[in-house]
């Protein structure tokens, strides 16, 4: 060995570290106008996942949280090769609740989009936070009209990013009116809603289609969320001498009021009518015969399919209990749209890592058509709406027969564009 | 064969370029390793350090943010406390304007948090609290909506005058003047404003709704009641009228303030832990920099003691090689040439195969053997010369001594009168010039005899030149036997004799001549019997030369000649 290659050995080895430090490859740029979420190939896929988790809507936002899951579970936990990590909230079921979920989830760069809104009220602000970070969210369960859009117009709390498989009530309201009116011809009615946005909503569309066909609203009223005390509205309710009361409240509210309406020989002839929040096992179990005679308006159930059985299966084999009402099946809709963009909006780079635009995300959410969700086929209008509008009146006779047993006894049913 | 072994045959192969090399090469890596080990701890001290200034930093800041925030929340509430009592716009500008701009603090110092802890050399895990500082600033801005919107509503619902409380308090005292002298809608107005009061104190919405029935049915008693005129009526039913529309706008905004105060307990909720966590994250941050300063210097001493002892020890080994393999043969040769510069042409440095110091103890080696050959005919020469040098400086000592002989035979018979061996002629003139000399010089004086044989011709003739050779002989023998010791007596030429005496008057001379007269008077000699002789005496004078003086020595002979012959005659010069 001469000096000259003991020379090149002691460079060669001095210089390796920076030799092999330059090997490292560059990032790949995010042209996305919203910007890009970059997973590495050994890290999670976050998303959010807002619901009500505590309070008295805890059932239905477990139903939205066990949709989730199953669908993540047909795809073995993960998607695009990475663990699906959630991060959860919960949002008390109300507009600040909301908010503030939506804040702590969005304060994380690398969550990719949020699933909830379990109430309405708080997708709301849920709904901004989540829009003005530029993330996407899809509810399976929110279906106030305001969320989306009114008569083919944007409505006052639409947000670019937002989407949902349930049902925009948007006619839920004027298919119970047009129930009342013309079914069990009602001419005076009488509406409560909680204040929030859902049931705003919905008494909203109750009253507008109750006045154009000729009926009067004889009392708007209005309850707080965590009321007991339902007798001094249920005497409004007396005095404005409605035939109808429309009550599209949450449980517990909606509880309270039915088994006092019931106490009070004044309201023995009003006909009582809630909607579908109320659609639920606890709730006819609470009220028990008090139920009996009422109406409640809510969104068709999905079709008996095999699909829809094996579901039921799956939910049944995880959770070791019957699925208490259909919204699972939105909920797994909705998550499976969000898997699907997902993998629409996703690029593999040379780097390994994985980039997701979220304007892109958001592009392949609005552009989901005829996606075959275990509801029917889906399509995402620009209001973010995915599934079609179509509800059942349906008239509790055996409270012994729970939700199945309502269900069974449909007595109206509307389709938008049928 | 040993593995040690193989590398110590392998290593005593390499040349000195390569050992060195080597032994260097090593000690720069140990040095440079050494290096790389400070330069690693330094590095990670600075980065503690940034770290704990990062999060110092963070820490202040984060107190700063929670404070203000906490400011913000004290101006909130007493907005609420003291709107009632100071007036609104009082209120507004005292607690309200004031909280808005620390609110903007607070969002300010939240994203300047936030771009903190995404820049600065904090841990994986406190960058990772960077959303929960996002949710932070994102909550400090919802709180100062909220404040916003809270403040709009409280004015809505009790601005003087313009509020709803206000207006409900205004038509309530109308009403109450109006009805006051009435029984039934009276009753049922205090009915209706005592649950506006229950209402008020409880904000249960049953409450109002009972109030707002009571309204019902004060409208149906107003229709009923004999006391009003119908003007009074009318005015009454639209006081009542505007009252229960009032009333029953009251609710709702008391659910927004309601929505916004749970608004600020659920933002409380998750930003006070942020700020908390943030705060102990902080100091677990600096708790932990310090931790790894401390570490990573005693590990960095600990690498720097060892490989600084390594490196010592290397070197150790490394000067023991050098030794073993270099300096050792290069004493072993500086011995050997010691050895070799002192005659010990037996030196034989040894000289293993290898490297450049075998080569040249080989050349030694080989230096040393040629040097013994050199040496060894060198004596065998010097031998033969000595003895050819010794043989001929025989002969020539032989040649000198002959020469001498020769020489000194040559001298006496170049300074001796070759009959008689008295000093010839040139031997006299040579005593005479010397006498002379000495006698100018020193003032000494001396005298000379001049003889010659009386009828010295006759003698030859009559009885041989034979004979007249042993009277001459004879005659010398006589001057030989008389005359002084530092006389010089010679054969001045013929039959005259000289006879040079120094330091001696001329009385003294005349004197010897005398008794030579006599002595050759008694003498016979061989043959020829009686011979006498004539003598001239001189002394030197000064002025004398050789010449002079045995020109008057001559004439003093001459004197005697003519005086009959067989006299002494002294120079007339010397005696007068």
């Amino acid at each position: 060995m001469n000096r000259a290659a003991l020379l090149v050995l002691l460079f060669a080895v001095l210089s390796a570290p920076f030799l092999l430090s330059a090997c490292a490859p560059a990032p790949e740029p995010c042209n996305d106008t919203l910007g890009c979420v970059d997973i590495g190939p050994d890290e999670p896929l976050k998303l959010g996942m807002i619901q009500a988790l505590t309070g008295t809507v805890a059932a239905l936002g477990q139903e939205q949280v066990r949709g989730l899951e199953l669908a993540l579970a047909r795809r073995n936990g993960k998607l695009l090769g990475h663990t699906v990590q959630l991060l959860s909230e919960d949002t008390y079921c109300n507009p600040e609740g909301g908010a503030n979920a939506a804040l702590k989830i969005v304060a994380d760069p690398k969550v990719l989009a949020i699933f909830g809104t379990t109430c309405s009220g708080a997708a709301a602000l849920a709904g901004e936070v989540m829009s003005k970070a530029g993330l996407s969210m899809i509810s399976g369960n929110n279906s106030a009209p305001f969320l989306t859009s009114i008569g083919g117009h944007r409505a006052p709390k639409w947000v670019a990013g937002y989407l949902r498989t349930a049902p925009n009530e948007e006619s839920a309201g004027p298919v119970a009116a047009r129930f009342a009116y013309k079914k069990l011809r009602i001419r005076r009615a009488a509406t409560i809603n909680d204040g929030d946005i859902y049931t705003q909503g919905l008494t909203n569309g109750f009253r507008h289609e109750f006045e154009r066909l000729g009926g009067t609203i004889v009392l708007d009223a209005t309850v707080n969320k965590n009321d007991t005390n339902m007798e001094p509205v249920l005497t409004t309710v007396v005095n404005s001498k409605a035939e109808l009361v429309f009550f599209p409240l949450f449980q517990p509210e909606g509880n309270h009021l039915l088994l006092q309406a019931r106490k009070m020989p004044a309201l023995a002839k009003t006909v009582l009518m809630s909607d579908g929040s109320l659609i639920e096992d606890s709730f006819i179990q609470a009220v028990q015969g008090a139920a009996v005679g009422m109406y409640f308006v809510g969104p068709t159930p999905p079709r008996k399919t095999a699909a829809l059985e094996k579901l039921a299966a799956e939910y049944q084999a995880r959770y070791h209990t019957l699925p208490p009402t259909y919204y699972y099946v939105n909920a797994f809709d909705a998550a499976n749209i969000l898997f699907d963009a997902i993998g629409k909006a996703a690029v593999q780079g040379a780097d390994g890592r994985l980039h997701i635009g979220r304007q892109a995300l958001r592009n392949a959410l609005y552009a989901t058509a005829n996606h075959a969700g275990q509801t029917g086929p889906l399509t995402c209008d620009e209001f973010g709406d995915c599934a079609a509008q179509s509800f059942n009146v349906l008239r509790m006779t055996d409270p012994a027969g729970g939700v199945e047993g309502l269900k069974g006894n449909t007595v109206y049913t509307y389709a938008k564009g049928q | 064969m040993s593995r040690l072994e193989t590398i110590s045959r392998l290593w005593r192969k390499q040349s000195i370029t390569i050992k060195f090399a080597c032994a260097f090469s090593l000690l720069f890596a140990l040095l440079v390793l050494e290096a790389l080990v400070g330069y690693g701890a330094l590095g990670v001290v600075l980065k503690a350090e940034a770290e704990i200034l990062s999060s110092v930093e963070i820490r202040q800041r984060v107190f700063k943010m929670d404070g203000e925030l906490e400011k913000a929340r004290r101006m909130y509430r007493d907005f609420f406390l003291t709107y009632s009592e100071i007036g609104f716009a009082k209120a507004h500008s005292q607690h309200f304007l004031p909280a808005k701009a620390v609110i903007s603090r607070v969002v300010a110092l939240s994203d300047d948090l936030r771009k903190i802890v995404e820049t600065s050399a904090v841990s994986v895990t406190l960058r990772e609290r960077n959303k929960d500082i996002a949710l932070y600033l994102s909550s400090a801005q919802r709180f100062g909506e909220s404040f916003e919107q809270i403040v709009d509503l409280v004015t809505i619902l009790a601005a003087p005058e313009s509020g709803l409380l206000p207006q409900l308090e205004q038509l309530g005292g109308r009403l109450d003047d109006m009805l006051r002298d009435t029984r039934e809608p009276y009753l049922l107005f205090l009915a209706m404003d005592r649950h506006r009061q229950e209402y008020l104190n409880s904000r249960q919405r049953p409450f109002l709704q009972m109030a707002l029935n009571s309204g019902f049915n004060l409208e149906q008693a107003l229709g009923a009641e004999p006391e009003l005129t119908p003007a009074r009526r009318e005015k009454a039913r639209k006081l009542l009228r505007d009252y229960l529309t009032v009333a029953g706008r009251i609710p709702d905004v008391d659910v927004k303030i309601r929505g916004l105060l749970n608004d600020f307990t659920l933002q409380a909720q998750a930003v006070d832990p942020i700020s908390r966590d943030l705060k102990a994250l902080a100091a677990l941050e600096v708790d932990r920099a310090r931790a790894r300063i401390n570490a990573v210097s005693r590990v960095a001493t600990v690498a720097i003691v060892v490989t600084a002892l390594i490196g010592l020890g290397f070197a150790l080994v490394v000067a023991a090689l050098i030794h073993a393999t270099v300096t050792r043969k290069i004493v072993a040769l500086t011995q050997a040439a010691g050895e070799l510069r002192a005659d010990g042409l037996e030196a034989r440095p040894q000289a293993q195969a290898g490297d450049e110091i075998s080569a040249l103890a080989a050349t030694f080696q080989g230096m040393v053997a040629r040097m013994q050959d050199l040496v060894a005919n060198l004596e065998s020469k010097v031998d033969q010369r000595t003895q050819e040098l010794a043989a001929a400086n025989d002969k020539l000592e032989q040649v000198v001594r002959e020469l001498d002989e020769k020489n000194q035979a040559l001298e006496v018979t170049t300074r001796t009168d070759r009959l008689t061996g008295l000093a010839n002629r040139r031997r006299l003139e040579e005593a005479l010039q010397t006498e002379v000399l000495r006698a100018r010089r020193y003032g000494k004086p001396f005298s000379v005899i001049l003889l010659d044989i009386d009828h010295f011709k006759k003698i030859n003739d009559q009885f041989g030149h034979q004979a007249g050779d042993n009277v001459l002989i004879a005659i010398a023998g006589l001057l030989t036997r008389t005359a002084r010791e530092t006389d010089v007596a010679g054969r001045y030429g013929g039959e005259e004799f000289l006879l040079v005496c120094p330091e001696t008057v001329v009385q003294v001379v005349a004197a010897l001549a005398e008794r030579l007269r006599v002595e050759f008077t008694t003498t016979d000699f061989p043959l020829v019997g009686q011979v006498t002789s004539s003598f001239g005496v001189a002394e030197f004078i000064q002025g004398d030369s050789v010449e002079s003086l045995v020109e008057r020595a001559d004439q003093a002979l001459y004197r005697a000649k003519g005086s009959g012959r067989n006299c002494v005659e002294v120079d007339v010069g010397t005696a007068g």
